[in-house]
């Protein structure tokens, strides 16, 4: 057991009679990327929500850093990091009091705050706009903002929900290479997407759909398997996966 | 614990800062009711426009007149011979009132037969028109007491009392059914001034807070919030905390204007007002958070914060209409309402020179009522999105 990896047994959530996540089990190891893959209403954010202690799951079990979801809520968040799909910073704050507030809420030390602050801004593209009001910011700057808070305190595993949505494709690539950057550092890394082409890059894939993962492995191993070859896209294994689920 | 409250504190009070809603709630609004209250109040009862219509020309007469003129709940605009253009003069609203002093009233008078005098009132405003009805009749009560006494204490027969007593059957006086039945003393900013620091403090507390939670659902800011490690009672408590200044200002606001602008004595303990305000304006904050945390609706939340916090204030607590004199299942009602324990207690305080001796069963019923109300919002609030 890890202090920074993510282990799911038969994770699932009702939401009245409707399941959302179906018996999901997975494991990630420390300093890995893992890619949830999967359509729009498959599952994902239900499952990033439970992993980070603010959704109850109905049955099964999971521990995110050796922490029980069930029961050790307080304890994962104070070692994860989460960025959520809407954007979540208060747009009637500016930018240096949106850090600050996150800062405050992690109680990072008065040097501590300066200095992340200061990369933050930096990694943001946002220095010499520090007193801007957040909903001033285009797509691509808040969404950087947004990371920056989320990372301030170092956290251990980073969860991230969709985090290229509602970015240009030049802001995502940009985006993408801080994701890598970060796992480089040792920052294990569960993101969520529906786009093919950026999950390419991490070490492993789970696709969900319909609530339950249908295919899980290395970009590679997931080729081989579902299209029979190296050179095919992920988009081509997500065809095939689903399509598989659907005549299963 | 207590080292998260300070962030969420502070952004709390930029949201405040930088919401032109909020600041209209907080500050606007207090400002234009002490305005409202204190002035609209104010111009009631004193400087009530009137003429009279002098037909009798004696001495006693231009007594009379003299004292309606010095009195300063009247502003004496002019003095007639005829009664002619009377009827002009209250039609334009130039006067609320005319005393008409009819031929041979000084004569009645000395003859000890009933002496009259006529009051003509503008009725389109009942209220002025009961007030200063009531005035001119005490008025014209006391000129004749201290005139039959006056009298008596020359002829020197008997007792001042004895004499007045049996010429009360000759005093010239209007209907003696008419009673100033609001504020006997004349004082109504008094009376509405200090009953104004809780219907203030109730606009801001109960209306704002049960925004700011809801609010956060909303925009979904609430999700990234409880990602963090924050503990119920730290967002409960930061959230509170400067709308909790915002009140004390209010206090302050209420209660400078009360003093310095209208006159209103405060004889009693300021600690003891302080404590009672803190009290109170804990139960109003708490009142609307736990409305916010528990609709999660800013729509929904706001439209209850009215109807259970800002009406029953305004209207249940004795803060316009003495409670005794509501329906008796009304009554029964206003027990629950916090302002009404409230008002009483700033009222003792401002105006009979209350301290704690005075003050402290409503006090303690307050901050328990407080305390129940803040704890069903820790207890309330869920830090987990179902």
């Amino acid at each position: 057991m890890s202090a920074s990896n993510i282990v799911v047994k038969d994770l699932t959530k009702t939401f009245g009679a409707f399941t959302a996540v179906n018996r999901v089990s997975f494991e990630v190891p420390p300093g890995e990327i893992f890619g949830f893959l999967g359509p729009n209403g498959a599952g994902k954010s239900t499952t990033i929500r439970m992993l980070c202690g603010i959704l109850q799951p109905t049955s099964g079990e999971g521990r995110v850093g050796g922490y029980s979801l069930a029961t050790e809520s307080e304890e994962i968040k104070k070692i994860i990091g989460y960025m959520s799909q809407r954007f979540t910073l208060y747009n009637d704050l500016t930018v240096e009091e949106n850090i600050a507030f996150h800062g405050g809420i992690r109680r990072l030390a008065p040097a501590t705050l300066a200095e992340r602050k200061r990369w933050v801004l930096k990694m943001a593209g946002l220095v010499g706009r520090e007193k801007a009001l957040t909903r001033e910011l285009s797509g691509g700057w808040k969404q950087r903002l947004a990371l920056g808070c989320a990372i301030l305190h170092h956290p251990r595993i980073l969860f991230l929900d969709e985090p290229t949505a509602s970015v240009d494709p030049v802001s995502r690539r940009d985006f993408w290479d801080l994701i890598y950057e970060l796992a480089g550092e040792g920052t294990t890394t569960f993101v969520t997407s529906h786009y093919m082409d950026e999950v390419e890059r991490c070490h492993r894939i789970a696709i969900i759909y319909a609530g339950a993962i249908i295919a899980l492995g290395s970009p590679r191993e997931l080729k081989m398997r579902f299209a029979g070859s190296e050179s095919a896209s992920l988009e081509q294994v997500f065809v095939a996966a689903i399509k598989g689920a659907r005549t299963a | 614990m207590i080292r998260r409250i300070t962030p969420i504190a502070r952004k709390e009070a930029l949201h405040i800062r930088r919401d032109p809603r909020s600041l209209f709630l907080a500050i606007g609004l207090p400002m234009f009711l002490v305005v409202l209250f204190g002035y609209a109040i104010t111009l009631d009862i004193t400087h009530v426009a009137i003429a009279v219509v002098d037909q009798d020309r004696t001495a006693l007469s231009r007594e009379f007149t003299a004292k309606l003129g010095a009195s300063a709940y009247f502003d004496l605009k002019l003095t007639l011979d005829t009664p002619a253009g009377v009827d002009r003069l209250l039609d334009e609203g130039r006067v609320k009132a005319v005393v008409v002093f009819p031929t041979g009233f000084a004569r009645d008078v000395a003859g000890r037969r009933d002496a009259s005098i006529q009051v003509l009132l503008d009725g389109s405003n009942n209220n002025t028109a009961l007030i200063a009805m009531g005035y001119i009749s005490r008025l014209f009560q006391k000129l004749a007491t201290d005139l039959l006494a006056a009298e008596a204490g020359r002829a020197g027969a008997g007792s001042a009392g004895g004499g007045a007593a049996i010429a009360a059957g000759h005093l010239p006086s209007v209907d003696p059914r008419i009673r100033v039945w609001y504020n006997p003393d004349l004082n109504s900013t008094d009376f509405i001034v200090p009953g104004l620091v809780a219907v203030v403090m109730m606009v801001m507390a109960g209306i704002l807070t049960s925004l700011s939670v809801a609010r956060e659902w909303e925009t979904g800011t609430m999700e990234q919030l409880i990602a963090g490690p924050v503990r119920a009672h730290e967002v409960v408590l930061g959230k509170l905390l400067p709308y909790f200044g915002l009140g004390l200002a209010q206090l302050a606001l209420v209660v400078l204007t009360g003093t310095l602008v209208f006159g209103v004595p405060l004889r009693g303990n300021l600690l003891c007002l302080l404590v009672a305000s803190s009290a109170f304006l804990l139960c109003g904050l708490g009142i609307g958070l736990l409305l916010s945390i528990i609709t999660r609706a800013q729509q929904l939340a706001f439209t209850l914060a009215i109807l259970l916090t800002l009406l029953p204030a305004f209207l249940l607590s004795g803060f316009m209409t003495p409670i005794s004199s509501m329906p008796r299942l009304i009554q029964a009602v206003t027990y629950v309402i916090p302002a009404r324990y409230f008002i009483a207690m700033v009222r003792g305080i401002f105006l009979k020179g209350y301290g704690f001796a005075d003050v402290w069963p409503e006090l303690l019923l307050l901050a328990g009522i407080a305390v129940v109300v803040l704890a069903a919002c820790i207890r309330r609030l869920r830090l987990r999105l179902d």
